[in-house]
């Protein structure tokens, strides 16, 4: 049974019945949308507790000629390291999607490119043929576009060209390197199966030149200092639910393009690039911990703390350990749920007073306490706390990093302080203090807000205290990931 | 055989017969009624399905005739093919064009046929009487095709600049073959090849005249830096005419000098890739750049269409077998993406009132069909998948890289972003402004009929290229050893 096909097709599918539909038909068009996210978020519910985690090889495979003419294959398939990702992206959809259901202006064409975009996400966590990976990779770049400018806010225009240029720019050099890959394999392939059987023999000056290509298109999208500057814009303008996938799931993307395809191909690259690239995560950590640090507006402080975690991730990542490994990819999962939370709750509070200036908040914890918690919570477990989801994640890379670059490692930790200290500067500002009698009349958190919410801070909670349940099934491969990097 | 070469001449000689019915039309009729209206239209719609339907097919080699002046190979059947597709695009279109309300159209019609006929000869020329017969018969009706709007100032000027770039490219090319012919002895294309060696034995004439034909072919497809006649022309003249001289001569020149460039010269170890590179490079860069800038979508497309002869060009200069498939693959999706795009900016000409961006302010609202094909079609022009273009894009890319290209390869991987910023203007304009008015938009039969067309080719040629590009390598020709 082709799972991995009905998981990439069928939120399009039900995009595409959302076009039939006549405008006026919100009430269908959301359950329509909610229906297809919700099948597609169940299929991979039941991938998970079907995927045999001991073998590191991948599972469900689908390749079928697709050009024969360039040996292209429509190749489809599932390991350990895309199915956390995979899952991630179907629950965030599908809680973004019913978060989404109070949009009134021009419905049907949200949730069509909105399952658009939901199928571009699975297919590029899904393809292994360089090709396939890069239609998808580009595919999720248009209905980015109009979601952020349509429904976005004052400066949504220039947020969504300016997220578009950046990363087809990125992109482009992602194809060179793929086009490079391409023909310096004989018979001449874009498979990743075929590239990894033959790729490590590319000479060593090949292989930097490819990475650097490859490396350009995914540090727009992790996103890398000084590629990054595209994100706070985008993910202030972009309306609640756009936010969410784009901090849940596009971001993390980028790192995914580098464990799959640029190690795995490129391990001497990989060990000769590391070192830079842990600098520019250190940057990123403490970077984006400063600018967060000096925001007013809540979004844009949520958005470089992005940065600042992904940076956590990278520097996990390169350092080419195992544990780096199992940190990176668990900072990418508690970072989707964390973020995702994150700005959801900033959604509640911009739905109701129209602002997101921190100065003018405060004492709401008066009118909002179950609002407050809840923050609160996802606050916490954003710095690192244990036992929430954060702390797992940032230990383990910080573990990993340690081992290989032990005083950036120690650099980064100072964006840990910073980033609690910013964190407990945007509660104290909004939760605590005098009430502003401006907010008499706001609202706690309604039912459709809790529910979406809900999952996630369970979640939260449950990874953080039982970690083993991320990592598990994606041990032996991340272990095998390890062992192709290793040099001979 | 005398047969035989009537069987290679039908589709020219069917062209040119009907567009003679036409012109006789027009001396019998005087008063520009509903009736005649409609049988210049049908007749002019039986002439091109006839044309269609005439065209040969001919063994990929090719068969030469008419004393070995023309030639019927794979390359002038897909390029016969491509020019009979937008002349039945552009009789759509041209039908119920706002801008001809009221006026007789069996001039017009016969026009297009005569320089379809032209074209047609253009990519069969095995000679370069032919070739210069070619581009003259394509050239003359063009100019007035461009100053039909006779009573409107810009059309008239369009007419006038079209009138003198082309008497001066064809003054080029004259001469450019008189020098060719000196050297050589023969203006035959067959004969080029054996005697090409003496091009470069009589440097610099040789140079020189290849100089003057190379300058000849880059005004007429409008590569940088012959390219400053093309926003002023596209402006001016009559929109489905501009639509017309941006995708037919374009390719038909770019298919000739394949021929030219690709199939004879290089026996004669004759290097002129590097130039053509360079001219390449020029046109995608500036192009782009100047497209930037503009606010007006019809010189916005006009600049797009120096963009893409640029990245076009890319597959001339990669040479071999990939390299020509790249250049059929790219004609052929180039011309679908962009009368594509020019048929939504036709329908919508008259009812908008101007062609400068605002008037597209909010189209997303008032039209969603239009709006969201023509931002398919721009997405294409982009280059970005799932669309015909970026297949073509990538076809060319891989063939440039394979042939050692690197530089150019980037160039234009830099040049598709710098695109996108114009094109994703116009979507702007359409989907994140409000709407002036909300008067409605309708679109004719004929306008749909076009849209359905390209729409499907843009799409099924993104999604699943295969069979497509099956047929192209079939029909490239290979460069003879």
């Amino acid at each position: 049974m082709h799972v991995l096909s009905l998981l990439t097709w069928l939120p399009l599918a039900g995009g595409l019945g959302i076009l039939a539909l006549p405008k006026e038909q919100t009430k269908a068009i959301r359950v329509i949308a909610a229906l297809a996210s919700g099948a597609v978020f169940i299929i991979s519910l039941w991938l998970w507790a079907h995927y045999p985690g001991e073998v590191p090889e991948f599972k469900f495979v689908e390749k079928f000629d697709w050009i024969p003419a360039f040996n292209i294959h429509y190749f489809l398939a599932v390991d350990g390291l895309s199915l956390p990702l995979l899952i991630l992206t179907t629950l965030l959809s599908l809680l973004a999607i019913i978060s989404s259901f109070h949009i009134q202006e021009r419905v049907k064409e949200y949730f069509f490119f909105f399952l658009v975009l939901e199928t571009a996400m699975i297919g590029v966590f899904l393809a292994l043929d360089l090709f396939l990976f890069y239609v998808f990779w580009e595919l999720t770049l248009i209905p980015m576009y109009f979601l952020i400018g349509i429904w976005g806010g004052p400066r949504k225009d220039f947020a969504a060209i300016k997220f578009f240029l950046f990363t087809f720019f990125g992109s482009v050099f992602m194809l060179i390197a793929i086009l490079a890959m391409y023909f310096q394999t004989d018979p001449h392939t874009f498979d990743y199966a075929e590239l990894l059987a033959r790729g490590t023999t590319f000479n060593v000056r090949f292989q930097m030149i490819v990475f650097i290509g490859l490396y350009l298109g995914f540090s727009v999208k992790i996103p890398a200092f000084p590629l990054h500057t595209w994100l706070p814009l985008a993910h202030v303008e972009a309306p609640t639910a756009v936010s969410v996938i784009l901090a849940g799931v596009l971001l993390k993307m980028g790192l995914y393009g580098l464990m799959r395809f640029s190690f795995p191909l490129l391990p001497v690259a990989a060990h000769q690039a590391a070192y830079a690239i842990a600098i520019i995560a250190v940057i990123n950590v403490v970077y984006g911990a400063v600018c967060a640090l000096a925001q007013t507006d809540i979004k844009r402080m949520i958005a470089y703390s992005s940065i600042n975690h992904m940076g956590y991730a990278m520097l996990g990542l390169v350092s080419l350990q195992v544990i780096g490994f199992h940190g990176a990819v668990f900072q990418m999962v508690s970072h989707g749920l964390i973020a995702g939370a994150l700005f959801l709750l900033v959604g509640v509070i911009y739905d109701r007073a129209h602002t997101r200036d921190i100065n003018i908040f405060g004492g709401m914890s008066e009118r909002m306490p179950v609002f407050m918690g809840i923050t609160m919570l996802v606050c916490f477990a954003s710095l690192g706390l244990p036992p929430l989801a954060g702390f797992p994640g940032e230990f383990l890379c910080f573990l990993g990093g340690f081992q290989s670059y032990p005083y950036l490692t120690a650099i980064s930790l100072i964006g840990v302080l910073i980033t609690a200290a910013f964190f407990l500067v945007l509660i104290k500002k909004i939760f605590m203090g005098t009430f502003n009698k401006k907010w008499e009349a706001l609202s706690d958190m309604n039912l459709r807000e809790l529910i979406v919410t809900a999952p996630l801070l369970l979640l939260i909670v449950g990874i953080g205290v039982f970690p083993s349940v991320v990592l598990d099934p994606v041990s032996t491969t991340l272990i095998h990931l390890y062992d192709l990097l290793k040099l001979p | 055989m005398i047969t035989t070469t009537y069987r290679w001449l039908g589709p020219a000689l069917m062209l040119s017969a009907f567009s003679f019915l036409l012109f006789g039309v027009d001396a019998w009729t005087r008063i520009p009624t509903a009736g005649n209206r409609r049988l210049t239209f049908w007749m002019t719609l039986v002439a091109v399905i006839a044309t269609a339907c005439v065209i040969p097919m001919a063994p990929v080699e090719g068969v030469s005739f008419a004393h070995h002046m023309l030639v019927w190979d794979g390359l002038s059947y897909f390029f016969s093919w491509i020019t009979v597709i937008a002349m039945l695009l552009l009789v759509l279109l041209s039908e119920n064009f706002a801008d001809f309300d009221g006026l007789r159209l069996s001039t017009y019609y016969g026009l297009l046929l005569m320089s379809a006929a032209g074209l047609i000869f253009l990519v069969s020329a095995n000679d370069f009487i032919m070739v210069f017969l070619g581009v003259e018969l394509f050239a003359v009706p063009s100019f007035i095709l461009a100053g039909y709007l006779r009573h409107h100032e810009r059309s008239t000027e369009a007419a006038v600049k079209l009138l003198l770039i082309g008497a001066f490219s064809s003054a080029m090319l004259i001469y450019g073959i008189a020098i060719v012919y000196g050297i050589t002895g023969s203006t035959s294309l067959t004969e080029l090849r054996d005697h090409a060696y003496l091009l470069s034995k009589m440097a610099p004439l040789g140079y020189i005249g290849i100089f003057f034909i190379v300058v000849s072919f880059g005004l007429k497809i409008a590569l940088v830096p012959f390219h400053v006649w093309v926003p002023d022309v596209f402006e001016g003249a009559p929109k489905p005419i501009a639509a017309l001289l941006s995708t037919a001569p374009k390719l038909a020149g770019a298919a000739i000098a394949l021929r030219v460039f690709n199939l004879i010269l290089p026996g004669g170890g004759f290097n002129y890739l590097m130039m053509f590179a360079v001219m390449s490079g020029l046109s995608m860069t500036l192009g782009n750049i100047l497209g930037l800038k503009q606010t007006n979508v019809v010189r916005l497309l006009a600049y797009s269409s120096i963009a893409h002869m640029g990245y076009l060009l890319m597959g001339l200069v990669s040479g071999g077998t990939t390299g020509i498939t790249g250049v059929y693959i790219y004609a052929w999706v180039y011309l679908f993406m962009n009368l594509g795009a020019f048929a939504v900016v036709i329908s919508l000409s008259k009812a908008l009132g101007s062609d400068e961006l605002e008037a597209y302010a909010g189209l997303g609202k008032r039209s969603p069909m239009s709006a969201a094909l023509l931002s398919f079609f721009l997405i294409s022009l982009t280059g970005v998948p799932p669309t015909a273009g970026f297949v073509a894009k990538f076809y060319l890319f891989q063939s440039a890289y394979q042939s050692g290209w690197v530089w150019l390869v980037i160039l234009a991987a830099l040049n598709s972003v710098i695109s996108a910023a114009y094109y994703f203007k116009v979507i702007h304009w359409m989907y994140f402004r409000d709407p002036v008015s909300v008067a409605p938009l309708p679109l004719t039969t004929a306008v749909r009929l076009t849209l359905a067309t390209t729409s499907f080719f843009t799409l099924a040629i993104g999604l699943a290229p295969q069979m497509f590009i099956t047929a192209a390598q079939a029909l490239s020709v290979i460069p003879r050893p």
